[in-house]
């Protein structure tokens, strides 16, 4: 009789477990007005997935063209030691997906390795390691003087982490990689761009890139309730109130088609960033970085 | 006797729920990487793709982040009882304009564009309302995005 009570209390776990709660889903058999009221309804509580490009794809915006291997501006990768907490660790792998993509420019096999490796470790600690293919250390060993198929591998690598991440419901593990990855981008990207000018085309594409951060903020404000995700948002919070204050160009959004049928897309939109901002701008993202890096 | 009875009930419950079930913990996460159509290899593949369980008549968007000077391809799948997917690329300003819907170009899976300045885009993802909101109408939609610099 005990076991029979049980089995009904799971059934009826079972059968109402499936009923996710989703607004979007409610829908009447009433009249017109009801059912144009649960349209309105569906419009304002519409899923939102916010998405944003990689560190790799944020360094192959930047043209790679002219800029140089500094090895003194990686997070070296004997401090992964010093990360503890798994708020730490989970910024530090952006942190150090970002030191990847940016020694993949350069195909320098070694120093690739290395910074793999410590990903697979940080992985590890993190405990999803498991994301990682089983053969990946048999594939490194197979191309180990071939700098392509080791890009092709690392990108693999990540991959797998964010799928992984997503289908373990750790997106607020990924929102703190992502967040990690943007600020050792800027902090290469910064301090390798040059001096400041208006003309400098990098430093403008380096203002393009308040969307990415706008973008992982608001991808992170949907788990706010983790308290990872709060301690991450006010560490940020002066980039936040920086980037709000930058001045943009905004002007109504085309579409043209070219002469040979492609669309072109066009609008008068673009970050302005003064010689005063570059600046702080380089002080808020070391700043940030030094904290992370440092886990204090 | 009786507690056999209440098993049937619910050997039988279980039954009846699992698909619902089922299809609330369908894995779709790398569906689009698998069933989407992708374009000539000069294309790279962003990791602003996505998939996602959707159901009939729902609509989502994505927001995405397209650089300056890039050519953007973007195609779009989902599980044959989904029906056809309507796709929109809209500006993300005040003004939401329309720049792209496929439904204006007879629901073409993919689309391709040259960006001129930085900006978000939405694509509005959605699906013709079902004949019921039952689980099998459920599946799952994928979005690819690959880009490249324009010559």
């Amino acid at each position: 009789m005990f076991k029979i009570k049980y089995l009904i209390i799971l059934f009826g776990l079972l059968a109402f477990g499936g009923c996710k709660s989703d607004p979007a889903s409610k829908k009447s058999t009433g009249d017109d007005f009801e059912a144009a009221a649960i349209d309105s309804l569906r419009q304002e509580f519409k899923e939102v997935y916010y998405r944003f490009p990689s560190p790799e794809e944020m360094f192959s915006y930047l043209d790679s063209t002219g800029l140089q291997f500094n090895k003194g501006l990686l997070n070296p990768y004997a401090n992964i030691d010093s990360y503890i907490e798994t708020f730490y660790q989970s910024l530090n792998m952006g942190i150090y997906n970002a030191d990847l993509a940016y020694i993949s420019l350069f195909q320098r096999y070694k120093e690739s390795l290395d910074y793999l490796q410590t990903i697979y470790i940080l992985s590890e600690r993190l405990r999803i390691s498991e994301a990682f293919n089983k053969n990946l250390v048999f594939r490194i060993e197979n191309n180990i003087r071939n700098n392509d198929s080791l890009e092709v591998i690392s990108d693999d690598a990540f991959n797998g982490i964010i799928n992984f991440l997503s289908k373990n419901k750790k997106e607020d593990v990924f929102a703190l990689i992502s967040m990690g990855g943007f600020i050792e981008f800027m902090h290469l990207s910064l301090s390798l761009c040059g001096e400041y000018s208006p003309e400098n085309k990098v430093i403008q594409k380096i203002a393009d890139q308040k969307l990415v951060f706008n973008n992982i903020l608001k991808f992170a404000h949907q788990y706010s309730n983790e308290r990872n995700i709060q301690k991450m948002i006010g560490l940020v919070e002066p980039l936040t109130q920086f980037y709000n204050k930058v001045q943009e160009e905004t002007g109504k959004a085309t579409v043209t088609k070219a002469p040979e049928g492609k669309l072109v897309f066009g609008a008068k939109k673009k970050s302005m960033l003064s010689e005063n901002d570059f600046y702080k701008l380089k002080e808020l993202i070391s700043d940030i970085r030094i904290k992370i890096t440092t886990a204090k | 006797m009786r507690s056999s009875f209440i098993l049937k009930i619910f050997i039988s419950g279980l039954l009846f729920f699992a698909p619902a079930v089922m299809a609330h913990s369908q894995d779709c996460t790398d569906y689009h990487q698998y069933h989407c159509a992708y374009a000539d290899y000069t294309f790279f593949y962003s990791r602003q793709s996505k998939s996602f369980l959707f159901r009939k008549g729902q609509t989502a968007e994505v927001q995405i982040v397209a650089y300056a000077g890039e050519e953007y391809y973007l195609s779009v799948c989902g599980a044959r009882k989904l029906g056809t997917i309507r796709f929109r690329i809209i500006s993300d300003d005040n003004d939401r304009t329309v720049l792209f819907d496929n439904a204006e170009n007879e629901y073409q899976s993919s689309v391709s564009f040259v960006n001129e300045a930085t900006s978000n885009l939405i694509i509005e993802l959605s699906t013709a309302e079902g004949s019921s909101k039952e689980s099998k109408d459920t599946g799952c939609l994928g979005l690819v995005v690959q880009f490249k610099k324009v010559q």
